[in-house]
């Protein structure tokens, strides 16, 4: 510090500037500090979301989000069809439902598949199929031997299995009631034996 | 002058050979400093020119057909000429020759390039006055805070690089390497402004970003300059001018540190509105760093409580203090408010309404403002030895701007939650709504008037300073001519 | 001071977490938006404004509109922005950043001096009204704050015997022989209003209240993914 006179005018600068001092910061602010991390954290949890870009408040998570989104009702029933034809069908008819020429049939495009009415591809399900098809008006070929599945399968089964198919692909036929397969399992249930498609069922009509 | 003897002083007291500089004294600094008086005097103007110019635009909530024929006194233009004149005219400006003088004086460094701090001022000034004139114009960018034209933003920015290169270069030439405090904040904001100003203004006016990406980025502006660049400054400048006032050490530089640290983590993070169109994670986050913030505020309370103990009685009437204190009262205040706001009970009464205005004006006026005001009060005079400012007045500026806050905040912040609350009922039409709270606007105009006039005062104490020494060193002058001439004769 | 760098690096890393947390990763997460197919109809959204809308939301922004009028709508049960009638869409979550993709600038506005106006187009389609409101708010609106924007209007002068303007607004021009026409910054900004609406359904603004037909499990194939565009967008 100067020695010199302290002059009238205040405008004299002082020469000291302010140190500081080394007070240690007091742990309640820190643990303060981590309380509120924590809670934040908390917080963060149940606000952010899960930091997912499609969460809009006042939804709290992307589940919320999912399940309120209108569903179509048939989707439940796809996505089971889709299972079992998985398990039970695509060995013959193939993942890509083309089937296998001159011996399965293919499902792609199919008259018999995409045609208004299921009865007759229901029939065929539920007591298999043997002899001469006509399919898009061309004979299909084939010695093979559809198994029925009336034992295998339940009505919601083969109505799932059925809505897979009529929706895969590209084919765009409607959905499958189980109560429809109810009604012809009922009407066919003294006949147990394998279907011929052109000889039995091709001249089937609607409602059936 | 003493200034000389204390240069004798020095070279005498420092070991000779020319091995370094001899630290140069207070006096020495405030003289290589006078460029700074250049800021000091625009950011006055500018905020007197911002205060009348808000002023008109609170004037329309009397009544909506007040100057409501011309285009450019629009509310909508009157607006934000208003804001950005205060916030790069005045705010910036002025925090800036702040900062530049403390951190000369702790470094104990001559302000370098003085030419380029001129340039810097020159262009700044040019910018924000083409800036203003272009928003009055209708070339408004459309983003809150940052409403300037490319043709005043542009120089702004230059004028800031120059005044900033200028600051480096004289912190990079101090004598006292040794860091402050104060130092980190100021130093922090100092480097932070360019940052951010450039990222906004490329993500929004350049190479704009797409949808609510956008506001994103507006919001993070205006947290960073509110939080970061203006609240770095005061605090830097509370925590040298409390101190020296009080002639006592400031409480602690662990905590100042932590304080720093945690404002930086913090306090930096974007105050998006709860309940924005964005993903609800942006909201969240902001409201757990506002949350977070809480920490620093009492840690600043503390620091400045702790550092006034035990202080001498006759520090008590020194006005920078009183304006430094009230402007630290108001930074913690406005802090907790805005950590309230942030969470979504409150945010659902006080967003869109008048409360926020109010805070943010809490924290821009009666913190950042008034812990300038001191600082200016304390530096002009030791700037400019010559002259002298009136203390009268000096301390009328005070009650004012104190008052004037007060009354300005206070009825906004109540008719704010009035408003909140009444829209929230929607069974009240939206007109009553409005009507509600025209009473509360009208006498926030008192608060505006009062804070208006106690920056006329500024204005006026710093003219009325330098016409007088105008006129004493005119006289000096023609007194020594006339003396040479009696001589010559 | 060999910490100096150090220190100084470190700050500026503490300080750009907020540029890491706060800009970057929202840019990545809803910077790169494109438009979105509306199932049920097939058509894009949002659709680009008219050329003049585009225009009227120039205008919005040259007067500052902004600073009274917010256009963003909160959620349901947040405030009464959907009980004011100020919802456009039948969804608990109003406003997403979807509707705002081709807004340059994007001015939700962050004061509610004036009504909210993200929806004005599906509230108020008479563009007359626009007119009248913006030329004398008193007229439409009386005891309102809102001032009145005459310098956006004309006065042209109207002979006796003369059919007036079809733009004419129905308002006291203050003297005889006189009509209020409105000028193409009023009329594109009535038409930038009218243009203001956000009604469709998203995947993430599921309806309100659920559908009747919908079976309550969630299935995989419809759940919006982590990317950005919350449907498939359209190519």
């Amino acid at each position: 510090m100067s020695n010199e006179p302290r002059q009238t005018n205040p405008a004299v600068a002082d020469e000291a500037e302010p140190i500081a001092g080394r007070v240690a910061t007091p742990i309640w602010l820190i643990a303060l500090l981590i309380l509120l991390a924590y809670g934040g954290m908390l917080y963060l949890n149940q606000h952010a979301g899960g930091f997912n870009p499609a969460v809009y408040q006042p939804y709290a998570s992307i589940d919320e989000v999912i399940a309120a989104q209108p569903m179509d009702p048939t989707q439940k029933l796809k996505a089971l069809g889709k299972r079992l034809f998985i398990q039970d069908c695509q060995v013959c008819h193939q993942a890509t439902g083309l089937g296998t020429p001159g011996q399965y049939p293919p499902l792609v495009g199919s008259d018999w598949v995409n045609a208004a009415d299921p009865n007759r591809i229901i029939r065929i399900v539920l007591n298999g199929a043997q002899g001469p098809l006509t399919l898009n008006g061309q004979a299909f070929h084939t010695a093979a031997v559809m198994i029925p599945w009336r034992d295998a399968m339940k009505d919601e089964e083969i109505a799932a299995v059925l809505t897979y198919v009529r929706s895969e692909w590209g084919n765009k036929a409607p959905a499958v009631d189980p109560k429809e397969v109810t009604a012809i399992r009922e009407k066919i249930k003294n006949n147990s034996q394998p279907f011929s498609p052109d000889a039995d069922l091709s001249h089937l009509a609607p409602g059936e | 002058m003493s200034a000389t003897v204390s240069q004798a002083q020095a070279q005498t007291i420092s070991p000779g050979c020319g091995m370094t500089a001899p630290e140069p004294s207070a006096v020495q600094v405030d003289a290589s400093c006078r460029p700074l008086l250049l800021l000091f005097v625009s950011a006055a103007a500018w905020l007197l020119a911002a205060s009348v110019i808000g002023l008109i635009a609170s004037l329309k909530f009397h009544s909506p057909n007040i100057l409501a024929g011309c285009p450019v006194l629009t509310y909508g233009r009157v607006r934000p000429a208003a804001l950005d004149a205060f916030l790069y005219g005045f705010a910036l400006q002025a925090g800036m020759g702040v900062l530049i003088w403390i951190n000369c004086h702790l470094g104990r460094a001559r302000l370098a390039v003085a030419p380029l701090l001129t340039a810097g001022w020159f262009f700044w000034n040019i910018g924000v006055t083409f800036g203003v004139l272009g928003i009055f114009a209708g070339d408004n960018t459309g983003y809150e805070w940052l409403e300037m034209p490319r043709y005043g933003s542009a120089p702004l920015f230059f004028g800031y690089a120059a005044i900033g290169i200028a600051a480096l270069i004289s912190f990079h030439f101090r004598s006292r390497r040794e860091l402050y405090t104060s130092q980190w904040f100021l130093l922090a904001a100092l480097f932070w402004f360019p940052w951010i100003y450039t990222t906004a203004r490329a993500l929004l006016t350049i190479w704009p970003v797409r949808g609510t990406m956008q506001s994103v980025v507006d919001w993070w502006y205006i947290n960073n300059l509110t939080a970061v660049c203006f609240g770095f400054v005061g605090l830097g400048a509370a925590f040298y001018f409390v101190p020296k006032i009080v002639n006592r050490p400031l409480y602690s530089h662990y905590l100042g540190i932590f304080i720093f640290w945690t404002l930086a983590l913090f306090g930096s993070w974007g105050f998006a509105p709860i309940a924005a169109p964005v993903p609800a994670w942006i909201p969240a986050l902001s409201t757990l760093a506002a949350l977070l913030t809480i920490v620093p505020m009492l840690a600043v309370a503390i620091n400045v409580l702790h550092t006034l103990c035990g202080r001498d009685q006759s520090t008590k009437g020194n006005v920078t203090l009183s304006f430094v204190l009230f402007g630290a009262a108001a930074f913690v205040i406005a802090g907790l408010l805005n950590a309230v706001c942030s969470l979504a009970n409150v945010s659902e009464i006080t967003a869109f309404t008048w409360f926020d205005p109010a805070r943010v004006q809490i924290f821009l006026f009666g913190f950042f403002a008034m812990t300038i005001f001191g600082a200016i009060y304390y530096i002009i005079p030791r700037l400019v030895p010559a002259g002298s400012l009136s203390p009268g007045l000096i301390r009328l500026h005070f009650w004012l701007g104190a008052l004037g806050i007060i009354l300005f905040a206070g009825p906004l912040l109540i008719g704010g939650l009035k408003q909140g609350s009444d829209l929230n009922n929607a069974g009240l039409p939206f007109l009553n709504v409005v009507q509600g709270t025209l009473g509360f606007l009208r006498a926030s105009t008192t608060g505006e008037l009062l804070i208006l006039l106690g920056n006329a005062i500024l204005v006026l104490n710093i003219v009325a300073m330098l016409v007088r020494v105008g006129r004493a060193s005119a006289t000096a002058a023609w007194a020594a001519n006339s003396r040479k001439a009696e001589v010559a004769s | 001071m060999s910490r100096g760098p150090l220190l100084f690096l470190a700050s500026f890393f503490a300080l750009a977490t907020s540029w890491l947390g706060f800009v970057l990763v929202p840019q990545l997460q809803i910077g790169g938006q494109q438009q979105v197919e509306i199932q049920e109809t097939g058509q894009l959204y949002p659709s680009r404004r008219p050329g003049i809308a585009a225009q009227g939301a120039a205008v919005y922004r040259a007067n500052g509109c902004f600073y009274c009028h917010t256009e963003q709508v909160r959620p349901m049960g947040f405030g009464s922005d959907v009980e004011r009638g100020w919802g456009g869409r039948k969804s608990r979550v109003q406003s997403v950043a979807q509707d705002y993709l081709w807004d340059q600038p994007v001015m939700l506005g962050s004061q509610r001096v004036g009504p909210d106006l993200a929806n004005i187009g599906l509230r108020q389609t008479n563009a007359v009204w626009l007119l009248a409101h913006l030329y004398d708010p008193q007229v439409t609106s009386k005891g309102s704050v809102m001032p009145p924007y005459r310098y956006l209007f004309r006065k042209v002068p109207l002979k006796v015997g003369e059919t007036p303007s079809p733009d004419a607004l129905p308002v006291d021009a203050g003297a005889p022989g006189l009509q209020v026409v409105p000028t193409d910054d009023a009329k594109a900004l009535v038409a930038y209003l009218l243009s203001l609406r956000s009604d469709v359904i998203l995947t993430n603004t599921p309806p309100w209240p659920p559908p009747t037909n919908s079976a309550p499990a969630a299935s995989a194939a419809a759940a919006p993914t982590n990317s950005p565009a919350p449907v498939a967008p359209a190519k």
